[in-house]
């Protein structure tokens, strides 16, 4: 018979005087795997951080393992024995594996007997099927195998939660697969529960027992997983869709112009047309960084060379433009104000001169003001919301004009509706001219757009596809859509 | 504009009582200055050092008064919002006793045991209402069973002795805990009365296995029907294919969840935070702010947490042209009477 290893009841809760959760209720049993899905992004920080480390709540309360730790009058101090496990990693880096595993807590003896406790690691290890010594670093580890072991951590230390949040922008798909058979022998033996924080339906369908739907700060819809149609989804889904009508069919523009060459020692060569679109797919996420490289630098490690319009892509950045994963975090200067953000160039530099004509900003505001709306009057970024930022990105990548794109991950950690308005800017971009490489770890919506699917694999092609033949990419374990 | 009012007062209190904060530390200066001027002068100090101690007891009472306001207000507000009761003890501002005694009152009024006896009379009218003569509503519907049958009328035979079970269920005594089956041969009843309304476009699904252990467990008399009901006139009825109600269970060490899920229309997102919040209010509260009519499912909630607790009763889930899902939580009872009670 199982048990509620968490339940929120009628919770509220406000921070910074925004009204982050409203009404929530969300119980979760022992050894459910619950896939979350947010519409609107709208809370679900919040919900992290309330379920992690308690807060006093306006109304309702929140139990972890039947005992009341959040409510409207009193709340734990300390936090609650759950995990989160996300793209960042939570190991201690100076420490070896099994000293992550035995001396985090604090009761760390006098006296270690290495390979006594390298043996206790590697029995554990064994269980799960991984093949580590104890001995090595995390630094060493791949991101599946430090995912594991913070999973396999977690359990050991009495974790009745972990949280893993979209583990399909930092992993492979066959990793996320190896993963997901992880989590499913820990949630069946041992009684732990997943929150699996996802934006693709199809990935929660696929791999976890029960779904929920968040949307505007309140959970509407907690379903098991089997009860859960296609037909269904895409009614979630359907008033964003419905705005967008050309998305439905990717642009081929009907003459082929190379726009950016793609090339390693290992026979690898992928031309890219103007206003094409080219999903680039790492099956075991070696290929991304190495092609990041090459953007940047003379002579990646694995040979990789890019040219654009016919010269090597690090002389000549003029004629391309980056957009990293998390762009939001990494690619914007919140003290500056949007028009500055707006008109840097390459993302990271002035335009010489430009600052000191105030003719040039006028005309820029006048052109962008219907675009943008009011939000490029602002001085700063802060407190901006996700839609306009992303919007900032794109519509930057617009007035650049660069001949090619590349977007590292571009759906990563994006509600429902983002993903919509960041199809719809990138079917701008593509009309005008620009060619588009997406460069993913995981499919998600990329193929809506996508004229050729590329799937990679340890630095050669496997296989290349056209629009017509994207389904038989789930031979891989790829969910097409 | 009540808000606007409750925001406008609270800002004075608080001017007041910045004010108050002020103007004691300010009193306070001279009398330290005043202090000084003596011990340097060599004048009598007993007096002034009365004076200073007097000032300084006051201005820790004010320290005093002000954390106890906040609290208090802090309390009245979740009151206000229907965290129940006991939050009219936790008020520690100092009221005049017939304040004192308002709270009291008010507290004794809203008690659960007061409310139970209210929700008990109310549910006993209610049966008496039901109870006129239900012997002869059942010798009706006999006799109209018996000439659809002689008439060749299959349909109209089966649909008096399947009302005449759902009456025979609904009047008779309230006091007892049914089992599961009951509860679920009563929704099955209240369906097929409504089928032969609907005919197939409505369907009940129901995915509990009888011949298991959930039969045993207990709940209070006429949890599920109103549920059920406002599944088909709220979610069903207006949809052009129907659609099929699914009723599901769950057991864990403590509690039994019963999850009743239609494919209907399902409600926008403020309509189910509006009944998730009144769900989670005590029903007095409820009562005062309340806008609209349908308080059957409000009713069956309160009967749960007044016979259970709080932690326990109803909770929605649902989205427009998806459907809604109702996740009723009890404890699990395998004894037939209903807990500390005799109604």
């Amino acid at each position: 018979m199982s048990k509620e290893n968490l339940v929120l009841s009628h919770v509220c809760f406000s921070e910074n005087g925004n009204e982050e959760l409203n009404e929530v209720n969300l119980t979760v049993f022992e050894g459910d795997i619950l896939g979350l899905i947010t519409l609107d992004n709208q809370g679900l920080e919040s919900l992290i951080n309330l379920i992690m480390n308690n807060h006093l709540l306006e109304r309702g309360h929140v139990l972890y393992r039947g005992k009341e730790v959040s409510g409207c009058l009193t709340c734990k101090k300390t936090p609650n024995k759950i995990a989160l496990v996300e793209a960042q990693s939570r190991l201690v880096p100076a420490l070896n594996i099994a000293d992550n595993f035995f001396f985090v807590k604090g009761n760390c003896p006098l006296f270690v007997h290495r390979r006594k406790q390298n043996r206790q690691i590697q029995r554990v290890f064994s269980q799960y099927g991984i093949s580590l010594l104890g001995t090595e670093y995390p630094s060493s580890l791949s991101d599946l195998e430090r995912c594991k072991v913070e999973i396999i951590k977690a359990g050991m230390i009495g974790v009745k939660v972990i949280i893993l949040r979209d583990p399909s922008s930092f992993l492979g798909p066959k990793e996320v697969a190896s993963l997901n058979a992880l989590l499913k022998q820990i949630a069946e033996n041992e009684g732990v529960s997943f929150i699996y924080l996802c934006n693709h339906h199809r990935e929660i369908l696929s791999y976890c027992s029960l779904l929920a739907i968040m949307y505007s700060g309140t959970i509407v819809l907690q379903k098991n997983c089997s009860a859960v149609t296609e037909e269904m989804m895409s009614i979630v889904s359907r008033d964003s869709v419905r705005l967008l009508p050309d998305l439905h069919k990717p642009i081929i523009p009907p003459v082929f112009e190379e726009a950016v060459q793609i090339k390693n020692t290992h026979g690898v060569e992928i031309s890219v047309g103007k206003g094409e679109c080219v999903v680039l797919l790492d099956l075991d996420n070696k290929v991304i960084p190495e092609i990041t490289d090459a953007l940047f630098e003379k002579g990646a490690p694995k040979g990789y060379s890019i040219t654009v319009g016919g010269k090597p892509a690090f002389k000549n950045t003029a004629l391309w433009s980056y957009i990293p994963a998390n762009p939001i975090s990494s690619s914007l200067f919140y003290d500056m104000s949007y028009v500055d953000n707006l008109i840097l160039k390459k993302g990271n530099s002035k335009i010489a001169n430009f600052w000191l004509r105030k003719k040039y900003r006028k005309t820029i505001i006048a052109e962008y003001c219907s675009i943008c709306g009011d939000a490029i009057e602002s001085r700063d970024l802060y407190g901006m919301s996700y839609q306009k930022l992303y919007q900032l990105l794109y519509q930057r990548i617009l007035l650049e004009k660069p001949q090619v794109l590349f977007v590292v991950q571009p759906f990563n950690r994006m509600d429902m509706y983002q993903r919509i308005r960041v199809l719809e800017y990138i079917s701008q971009i593509q009309k005008e001219g620009i060619a588009v490489v997406l460069l993913a770890v995981s499919l998600s919506d990329s193929l809506r757009l996508a004229s050729r699917l590329i799937l990679m694999q340890n630095h050669t092609i496997v296989k290349e596809l056209p629009p017509d033949e994207f389904e038989t990419a789930a031979e891989y374990g790829l969910i097409t859509r | 504009m009540n808000s606007d009012n409750s925001t406008a007062e609270k800002k004075t209190h608080f001017l007041l009582i910045h004010v108050l904060f002020i103007l004691l530390p300010l009193s306070l200066l001279p009398a330290v200055a005043a202090v000084c001027f003596a011990a340097i002068q060599g004048l009598p100090l007993p007096v002034l050092l009365l004076f200073l101690i007097i000032q300084l007891a006051v201005l820790s009472l004010a320290v005093l008064a002000f954390f106890s306001y906040r609290k208090s207000e802090r309390f009245l507000h979740l009151y206000r919002e229907g965290n129940g009761e006991k939050l009219l003890q936790m008020i520690c501002l100092p009221y005049s006793p017939a304040v004192k005694q308002i709270l009291s009152d008010l507290q004794k009024n809203s008690s659960e045991d007061v409310l139970w006896e209210e929700n008990k009379r109310q549910s006993q009218y209610l049966a008496l209402q039901n109870q006129i003569n239900p012997h002869f509503l059942y010798n009706t519907l006999e006799a109209i069973r018996s000439e659809a049958l002689i008439g060749g009328l299959q349909t109209v035979a089966d649909m008096s002795e399947t009302l005449a079970n759902y009456f025979r269920y609904t009047i008779s005594n309230m006091s007892e805990l049914v089992t599961l089956a009951d509860e679920i041969q009563n929704i099955r009843d209240y369906f097929m009365i409504q089928q032969f309304r609907f005919g197939d476009r409505i369907k009940l699904n129901i995915k509990i296995p009888l011949d298991g252990e959930l039969r045993f467990y207990r709940m209070p008399k006429l949890i599920l029907q109103p549920i059920v009901e406002n599944a088909v006139i709220h979610g069903l009825e207006s949809e052009l294919n129907g659609g099929t109600i699914t009723v599901t269970a769950k057991i864990t060490d403590e509690n039994f969840y019963i999850y009743i899920e239609d494919d209907g229309a399902g409600m926008p997102h403020e309509k189910l935070v509006e009944i998730n919040k009144n769900l989670s209010m005590h029903l007095h509260i409820f009562e005062k702010t309340k806008k609209h009519g349908g308080i059957a499912i409000y009713n069956v909630n309160e009967r749960l947490q007044l016979l259970f607790g709080a932690k326990y009763g109803l909770t929605y889930y649902s989205m427009p042209q998806i459907g809604t899902t109702v996740e009723i939580i009890l404890p699990k009872v395998s004894e037939t009477k209903l807990p500390g009670t005799a109604l």
